[in-house]
Order: C-alpha cells, then structure tokens, then sequence
C-alpha cells in the first residue's frame, strides 16, 4: 500500500504563529474570544489580526489582509460570513500554511455546495490548506492553542478528530470529569479541502498520541480511510464514534456537515475488519478513549471472565447484566477460594459470589485495606480477564471516619493488590458519587492516585464495562490476527471440496 | 450476465455448481445422466424474477416430466413477450441454505455480504457485511456472526457442515484473489441460495452483474 505523508498538521497545533480573521474592535466578535481564550490558554506565540482600519486589537498588530502580514503564518482562524471567506484566502498569498473556517453557510446548507467549490478553489489559488469550513477550531494542550474558553490544559496521548464542532467542544467539557489527556482535537466541519482521513494518518504518525478517537457522520472516500486504518490496526487503537447510524441520523447528518454517511452497516465491517472500537454515545466514546489511554496496552487476549467487587447488592446485579450484555461472564468463585475468603472472618453482610458484595462496614475494616486482601486472593485463584471495583463513596464516607481516609486507603490497596498479581487482569474503578458536597475533592484525588498507577477511573459502571470491552475487543482482535500478521496478505489458492 | 453464464464462471472459480443439462431447443429431449427429482429453469437475459412468472419448477421427477415442464414454460414466456436464451435441468441438492451477495457501497465501494438464505432471506434478516477484499479472519468472522451458523452445526440432526466450506466460498468470491478482485469489474452479485452440505457449497442460484453490463437475470 502507498502511503502518502501526512500533512504537516504540527503547524495547526502547535503553530509558532496564528492569524485571525473575524474581531473586532468593539471586542465582542469570534475572532476576539479566540485570541483572549488562545492567550488564556498560555499561547505564547505570535498573534497578527486581519481588520480593515484599526491598527491593534486585544493587544495584538493588525494587518489589512492575509498576505500583508510581514510573516509566515502556519495557522489562520477565520470566522467572517461565508461570503467573504474565498475573496479573503485566495488573497493569502502563498504565506498562510493552513486556514480553519469556521463560518458555515457553504454545503451543509442548500445551495451553499457552489460556494464551497469556490473556497476550495480560492484556497488553491491563494496557496493555503483549509480545514472546515463549518467549524469551530482546533485545541491542543501540547502547543497551547484552543477554540473555548477554560480549556483543559493536561497534556495527553489521546488524539481527536470531530467532524462536528460542538461535539468537539463536548468533548473538550468532558475532559475533566472524564481524566481524559488529549494531544488534540481538531474539528473537520464539512471537510472541503483537509479530510478526516489527512487528521487520522497525521494523529497516527504523531508521536504524542498513542490512542485516535473520531466522531464521523460521512466521509467522501471510504476506501482511503478503511486503508489508513487498516495499515494501522496493529498499530495506535483507534475508536470511532459514527454519527447518523439511523435513518433520520442520517438526514440530520445530512444538514449538519452535508455528509453522505453511506450504510452503517459499512462502517461496522471497517471497524471489524481494521480492529476499530465502535461506540454508541459520547459517554461510551470517552470510556472507551479513557480505557484505552490508561490501561496497557494490550497484549494476547482478555479473557471474558469479569470480576465484581464493591459495595451495593443491587448496583452488583445491575453491572452484572451490563457486562453480560457486552459479552463478559461473571463466573462463580471457586469453593475453595470463597472458604479462604470466609476465612477473613470479616463482619456480616458480604457476599463471596460474584459479584462479591462487600458492604460498607466490611470495606472499613483495617482502615479500607481489607479490600486488598480480598483482591490478592481472587485474582491468584480466579485469574479473569477484568476486574472491576466498583465503590459507591457516599456510603461509605457516611459510614466512616474522614480522619481514617477509608476511600483513599480503598483506592491505594485495590491497585497495589492488582500491581502484585501476576494475572494478566485489567483492573477497571468506578468511584461513584460525582457532585456530591465535600466528596468531590476526595473523589478527585483518589483519580489522582488511580490515574497515576495506570488505572482507569469511571463515574458509572457503565462507562467501565464500555472502557473494559474497547480493550478487550482491540486485544482479541490482534490476538485472533497477530500472531501471523502477514498472513492477511498471502495469496491463497482456493480450493473447495469436491462431491466424492 | 444470465443464470447460466454466472454459474459457470464460479464454478472456474471453485464453487460447486448442480450437475445440470443446459439447452437452447425447447424441442430436444432431455434425459440427464444423474438422477431426479429435478429442477427446471427458463434461461433468459432480460428477466430477473423467473420464479413470479413460473419460469422455475422443483421436483420435477423424468424426462416426460421435463418436456412438459419446458413446453409449458415456453408457452408462458411467449405470452409475456420474453426472450429464452435456453433451459436449464439440474440436480436437486439438499442442504442448508445460504446467501452470497456483493454490492458497491457509494462509499466504501464493494462489499460482500452473507445472510441466512434461501427464499426467507428477507424474513430473516440474518446478515453480516464485510468491505472486500477480505481475508480469512474476516470470512470466518462473518459466519460466526450470523444465528444461522447453528444451521451449519447439526442443528436438530442436521448434518455437519463444516465451517471451512463457507470460509472458502467467501473467499473464492471475495478474497484477495477471488472474483471481485479479478478484473471482470463485477458490481453486483446474488448467489441465493447457496446449498452447504458435507460435500460443499452449490451454486443453486445466482446472477452476476459486471460493469456496463445492462443484462441481469436468473433469480429462481
């Protein structure tokens, strides 16, 4: 297969400078928002404003147009009516490496596909490379640049490419309830001249992203995609999140970024055939990207035994049913392991089935380390797949002494049991209990601690089984195929069995 | 591509087709070598649903039988005005019933498809859709996906078909090295059904489309 360069991409999010198009002197246009949340956001490069008149705003020196400004610019923010947007960048002149647009009104909307045509061809005139139009930017913590305000500075591994520009912001919002670290996110629009393709191949030869997560409605060229990703499916996991999967999904995709998303059925055999993770929702989308980002990377197969321990009997029966759905099996725990662990002689009220139900006065017991106790043996003797513990902290911060630090010290055994084990299990959290006065810090640094030793951290269970099951599946898929990977390639001579 | 000509291209390409007699003079006598009961099929370029308009008979059971059969169903293309390129007389052979389909995806371009087949294809809705070309991953994953596998597995009796079978079938038609890939340029392909028993997978139906090929025909 030949494979192109990427773009460079680097100079869109890490630019060492930006021009803007779109403020205003009054302050109160898109084009100043961004230059006050770039600055915010510790941008430190150089900033050059396009405007008719006026000779500086927000501080920074205005130009009257893209090629009158005295440098090269590697990345041009564009946020004036569409009308004026081909006139603006065929005049760019040569210097302007890329352009975002984030205007829309081209052909997302009926008759807007001429002027989209002009752009693309003014663009080529003007020598600049577009992203969009009808977007809203690009973020990357790495290179300081983002398109919303209060953005999540941690820099991550985890690249994103969203063809919607809210969502791209929704995701951007997620971050920090989520512990997500993004590399980028860079939002495609209707992907007139940039593809979502050109972002994919430049995130998986970036070396500062290890995982991709795409939110697509519709691509043009299908087949250039499904060979990107399949180049790459031993490669970085990639997680694609498919947009307009139902008929009026799909109308509405339409009119959105003027997608034409083909068969859904499609776009679940490119995912099965290149080792994709598919997802359903934005929360499945993050979980899996969470999962993917924390967890080892995978090596040989998860198996599909799962193991459940926490507090709630009810909580217990509902996650069972949620890993059952998504093909894990909760099998039983040996007798003799359930003697060992009766043997604890830990008070009333557990459960040594699976899900092992351990109630809150059982989790207290020395402290909350008692939990790892009952970890070590488990994975020693049942050795599954995943394991998940699952706390629900307002019961047991209600049941306990603050000063005892019971969550911490739940959250500190769980992964040193797990790190001392020799199964090869992946351990999943779900702290439960998000919003809740006084916990939230509490909450917040058992993440910390988690997420520091590579454990991933969920807010509901079903978040985890998502993130367990993107891992599981990408596992199982290099596991079936990896073994032999050149052998996808081999000719085979067919032979089919003959009527005796 | 008609009936005909579609089965004998992947019969050269290693699927099984029926043993069968294949005649242009509606007035030839037809004794096969191999025994009945038979099917009987009108060959036509133009028409792809044969069965509507009692272009195809099952069961038939001897040569008297197939004369009559083929008067009768020459009779009826007349009266409807369509042209018969000859008569097809086949083996009946029995099984469990598949379906192979290859459509062009605007997006993605070919794609194959398998489906538990048959006459109550629809009805099931049992499928499952790869990009082509695929490999044999994909082929054996496709099957693995489809309720219907149980059929291939002794359900309720059944013979065992083994699984290798479907997994060359799909790779014959859409591997690296199948039809698909041949440079035949087909667009469009329906082999339904295919018949799976322990000795392998038949051809009972199919049509082929190939590019600029305005003809299809041969649907049973």
């Amino acid at each position: 297969m030949v494979r192109a360069d990427p773009l460079p991409l680097d100079r869109v999010l890490c630019p060492s400078s930006v021009a803007v198009v779109g403020a205003s002197t009054r302050g109160d246009a898109p084009g100043n928002r961004y230059v006050r949340n770039l600055r915010a956001f510790g941008y430190d490069g150089r900033i050059a404003i396009v405007h008719p008149s006026a000779t500086e705003i927000e501080g920074e020196p205005c130009f009257r147009s893209l090629s009158d400004i005295d440098a090269e610019v590697d990345y041009a923010f564009i946020a004036v009516p569409a009308a004026a947007v081909p006139d603006l960048v065929r005049g760019a002149g040569g210097q302007v490496a890329f352009a975002q647009i984030m205007s829309s009104g081209f052909g997302e909307t009926g008759g807007g596909e001429k002027l989209e045509a002009e752009l693309v061809d003014a663009a080529r005139t003007g020598g600049v490379r577009l992203i969009g139009p009808n977007c809203l930017g690009v973020h990357s913590p790495w290179g300081r640049v983002t398109f919303v305000d209060a953005a999540p500075h941690r820099p991550g591994h985890v690249g994103v490419i969203s063809q919607s520009g809210g969502l791209g912001v929704d995701i951007l919002r997620c971050v920090e309830r989520s512990g997500l670290a993004l590399s980028g996110v860079v939002t495609t629009g209707n992907a007139a001249d940039v593809q979502i393709v050109d972002v994919l191949r430049y995130f998986l030869d970036d070396d500062r992203t290890h995982v991709v997560g795409m939110y697509v409605e519709g691509v043009p060229d299908g087949r250039a995609l499904f060979d990107a990703l399949h180049g790459n499916r031993f490669g970085k996991p990639v997680v694609i999140l498919k947009g307009g999967r139902s008929r009026d999904g799909l109308a509405a995709a339409q009119s959105h970024t003027g997608a034409l998303g083909g068969d859904h059925r499609a776009w679940e055999a490119l995912a099965r055939q290149t080792g994709c993770v598919t997802t359903n929702d934005l929360d499945d989308f993050i979980a899996a990207l969470v999962a993917l980002q924390h967890l080892p990377q995978p090596e040989g197969l998860v198996n599909d035994d799962v193991v459940l321990i926490g507090n709630g009997g009810g909580a217990g029966v509902l996650a069972a049913d949620r890993f059952n759905a998504a093909g894990w099996r909760l099998t039983a725990l040996a007798p003799a392991l359930v003697a060992r662990l009766e043997a604890f002689d830990l008070p009333p009220g557990s459960s040594y089935a699976n899900p092992v139900d351990l109630p809150a006065g059982v989790l207290a017991v020395d402290d909350g380390r008692v939990i790892g106790d009952v970890i070590r043996e488990v994975l020693a003797d049942a050795r599954p797949g995943a394991l998940l513990v699952n706390l629900n902290l307002p019961v047991i911060v209600s049941n306990t002494d603050p000063r005892r630090q019971v969550v911490e010290n739940l959250v500190e055994a769980t992964i040193a049991a797990h790190a001392s084990s020799t199964a090869a299990t992946r351990l999943a959290l779900v702290l439960r209990g998000e919003g809740l006065e006084g916990l939230e810090d509490r909450r917040q640094r058992c993440r910390e601690i988690a997420e520091a030793a590579g454990v991933a951290v969920f807010g509901t269970v079903a978040d985890a089984v998502s993130g367990l099951t993107a891992l599981r599946n990408v596992a199982a898929y290099r596991h079936a195929r990896g073994a032999d990977p050149t052998r996808h390639a081999e000719r085979r001579d067919i032979e089919i069995r003959r009527a005796p | 591509m008609n009936e005909h000509e579609s089965k004998a291209l992947l019969a050269a390409r290693g699927l099984l087709r029926p043993r069968h007699v294949f005649v242009e003079d509606a007035n030839a006598r037809i004794e096969p070598p191999f025994a009945g009961p038979y099917v009987v099929k009108a060959v036509s370029d133009q028409l792809a649903h044969k069965s509507e308009l009692g272009l195809v008979r099952l069961g038939v059971r001897d040569p008297d039988e197939i004369a009559s059969v083929i008067a009768a169903m020459r009779t009826t293309a007349t009266e409807h005005g369509v042209e018969l390129v000859g008569f097809l007389v086949e083996e009946t052979i029995d099984g469990v019933e598949l379906a192979i389909g290859v459509v062009d995806d605007p997006c993605f371009g070919l794609m194959i498809m398998i489906a538990t087949g048959g006459t109550l294809i629809e009805l099931f809705d049992d499928t499952a859709f790869r990009i082509a070309p695929v490999d044999e991953h994909d082929a054996r994953e496709m099957l693995h996906e489809l309720r219907g596998r149980e059929l291939l597995a002794g359900h309720r009796g059944r013979e065992v078909v083994p699984e290798q079978i479907v997994v060359d079938t799909i790779l014959a038609v859409a591997g690296a090295s199948g039809l698909v890939s041949s440079d035949l340029n087909v667009v469009e392909m329906d082999i339904n059904p295919l018949i799976l028993n322990r000795s392998g997978a038949y051809v009972a139906d199919a049509v082929i489309m190939v590019r600029d090929d305005e003809a299809v025909c041969g649907a049973r």
